[in-house]
């Protein structure tokens, strides 16, 4: 999952930069309004962090901006302006759900997931297909029940797949949602990241779509 | 200036009641004239009539004796003549059945006959008495007809003239009565302004002196709100900052995570701190302003100089330039602590918004009766937009980068308001940033110091 993190409080941002990578999200951090707007032209998040009170270009601007090009991306508005009107006109502009500063990380964490499950159309939160389910709130992988142990970057690869059985996921699409800017990607890593997933989950459940990519079959048990 | 007279109520009330008043008493004039004329002219002719009536009975002239009467004529009473001698010798009567009283006096007198009272006239002419008497009751009818058909009219003209005055006034306050629903119909909270389109000049002043002190209630409204979500925002980033920081300390693993997340509580802290510290400043001056105990004199120069070195260290930590470079010797009224603390101030955020290898200009300028710390830097200066709002409280600039308490230049204020300093915020002329300028009254002493 990769995150797009806007903030302009340098203390706020690291802390959440690292918590969200600890948490085993791609993250990528911008300070002002302008360069978030730049940034989400060309690249696609699948939820952004955004603070309202920005440099250059004020948050909710950036989410006009954001929901007249209809960029659907889940948008988590986390302020520290806690007036009732302002959390309704940020919800009217076309954000998904308001947090207020200080919050508590678990509550963003779970806001976040929900907002990312329910974004792919899912209500339940807890993704099963095929014998393999994952619960993304407590990080728990299990096969026929057994759990499993896997790297965070497999079970990023493993969620992005599950999420949706069936569709197909390029190499670099998988690259895009895994990595932020400041990781290098060496050419192979996701194929080194699927060959040990198969290894611990069984080999018959994500499929190589030559000169495609991969997807979890759905003929598959 | 026409539409000014009729839009003074005053001008407006005098012009259409003297109008008014003018028409009724010209038409009351005229009919008063015209009914004193008609009604003497026929009292006139009626008493001529009755003179002559009167004058018929008594004159013999078909062969009656002097005091023969026609009988079988109808006798008028409402006139009686009598000629007399002075010794009672009746010459002429103008009635056979009443007998006028002689006097001895000329004049008027009263006297009853016939069941009524006449009054008689008498005159003494030689040997003469010639006595004319007339009934009172008629000559009183006669008198109240009169005074009737006169002041009819009057009595009319009152009632013209009650309604044109409740006319005119009932118009003439009508925009009066109009603000008055305005206001009273409007909702509690607003603080709209009354609309004063069409109001008399009397009370435009009253509704724009209104409509002032409203517009300074939704000010200091706004300035309420701002405050609040101001603080709001200030008060909370640096407790979501710390919060964050304590669960990432509470998530490191290793050794290194655990230092960068010590580390990170730790500025997080003095930040809250100095937030902290700067409201406690802000409030000790805020109350300070009451109570004037340490004001003395102090040379404000030497002070500029114990402030420049308290944040040198500062400013050779980024390679600033940071020099005095006019220093006017001045003495200043005032508290030597809280000047210190205003200059600490401006020269802390000149210092943070400076870039690395910038310049900051201190001068302390004498100026005749008045002396001016001028501080100028290198710095991005502020937007001529927030020069207003950029002393409230909490207020930072939209999209200020470099974190603080929103709270310096406030201290700043409040210190130089405190004094009767004047501050001025301007884009400086010589580095291209930020110059701030506090202008105190200078204080002499009569003998120099030293």
């Amino acid at each position: 999952m990769r995150l797009l993190l806007v903030e302009d409080d340098t203390m706020i941002g690291e802390s959440v930069l690292d918590l969200l990578r600890d948490e085993g999200y791609a993250v990528d951090w911008v300070k002002d309004g302008d360069v978030a707007i730049s940034v989400l032209e060309n690249q696609q998040y699948d939820l952004i962090l955004l603070d309202l009170g920005l440099p250059k270009c004020d948050g909710l601007t950036v989410l006009k901006i954001l929901r007249d090009r209809k960029n659907r991306t889940p948008v988590l508005v986390a302020t520290a302006r806690d007036g009732i009107a302002q959390r309704i006109e940020g919800l009217d502009t076309g954000a998904d759900d308001y947090i207020v500063k200080p919050y508590d990380l678990g509550e963003l964490l779970a806001r976040i997931r929900a907002l990312v499950r329910r974004s792919v159309g899912r209500a339940e939160p807890i993704y099963e297909y095929a014998g393999v389910s994952i619960d993304p709130a407590t990080r728990e992988l299990k096969v026929e029940g057994q759990p499993v142990m896997v790297s965070a970057r497999e079970w990023a690869i493993l969620e992005l797949l599950l999420a949706r059985p069936g569709i197909v996921l390029s190499r670099n699409q998988l690259e895009d949602r895994l990595y932020s800017w400041k990781d290098g990607v060496s050419s192979n890593a996701i194929e080194v990241h699927i060959h040990s997933l198969r290894k611990k989950i069984g080999a018959e459940l994500i499929q190589n779509v030559r000169g495609v990519g991969y997807m979890i079959s759905k003929g598959s048990p | 200036m026409k539409r000014k007279v009729t839009n003074s109520l005053r001008a407006r009330l005098l012009l259409l009641l003297f109008s008014a008043v003018v028409i009724t008493a010209c038409i009351q004039l005229f009919i008063a004239y015209r009914t004193s004329l008609d009604e003497t002219n026929e009292i006139f002719d009626y008493q001529m009539q009755q003179m002559a009536l009167s004058l018929r009975p008594g004159l013999n002239f078909d062969g009656y004796g002097s005091n023969g009467f026609r009988q079988d004529e109808e006798e008028s009473f409402e006139f009686i003549v009598q000629v007399a001698t002075t010794n009672h010798k009746v010459l002429f009567q103008s009635s056979s059945s009443t007998t006028l009283p002689l006097r001895e006096t000329t004049g008027f007198t009263l006297f009853d006959a016939r069941g009524t009272t006449y009054k008689l006239y008498t005159l003494l002419h030689g040997k003469q008495v010639i006595q004319v008497a007339q009934d009172r009751a008629a000559r009183r009818s006669l008198a109240r007809n009169l005074a009737i058909r006169t002041t009819t009219p009057i009595m009319v003209m009152v009632a013209l003239l009650l309604f044109m005055v409740w006319w005119v006034v009932t118009s003439s306050l009508a925009p009066v009565y109009r603000v008055q629903r305005q206001i009273s119909t409007r909702e509690a909270d607003s603080l709209d302004e009354v609309d004063t389109a069409g109001l008399p000049n009397e009370v435009r002043p009253l509704v724009e002196e209104l409509n002032l002190l409203l517009r300074r209630m939704r000010q200091a409204f706004n300035a309420q709100k701002n405050f609040v979500a101001d603080a709001a925002h200030e008060l909370r980033s640096p407790l979501s900052a710390l919060k964050l920081q304590v669960e990432q300390l509470r998530r490191a693993h290793t050794e290194k995570d655990r230092e960068v997340a010590v580390h990170r509580l730790g500025t997080g802290i003095d930040r809250a701190t100095r937030l902290v510290e700067q409201l406690l400043v802000l409030a000790k001056q805020q109350s300070n302003s009451n109570s004037n105990n340490s004001t003395k004199h102090f040379d404000i120069n030497r002070l500029c100089l114990v402030a420049f070195t308290d944040v040198y260290p500062l400013a050779l930590q980024k390679h600033i330039d940071m020099g005095l470079s006019q220093t006017d010797e001045c003495f200043v009224m005032g508290q030597e602590e809280a000047i210190r603390i205003m200059l600490r101030n401006i020269l802390d955020n000149s210092i943070k918004y400076s870039p690395e290898h910038g310049k900051i200009d201190f001068k302390v300028i004498l100026n005749g009766r008045s002396v001016c710390l001028l501080i100028e830097d290198t710095g991005p200066g502020i937007p001529e937009s927030d020069y207003a709002r950029v002393m409230d409280r909490f207020y930072r600039i939209p999209g200020n980068p470099v974190s603080g308490s929103g709270l310096g230049l406030s201290i700043v204020k409040t210190i130089a308001d405190l004094h009767s300093a004047t501050i001025e915020i301007s884009k400086s002329n010589t580095l291209g940033g930020l110059s701030v300028s506090v202008t105190f009254q200078a204080y002499r002493l009569v003998t120099a110091p030293r």
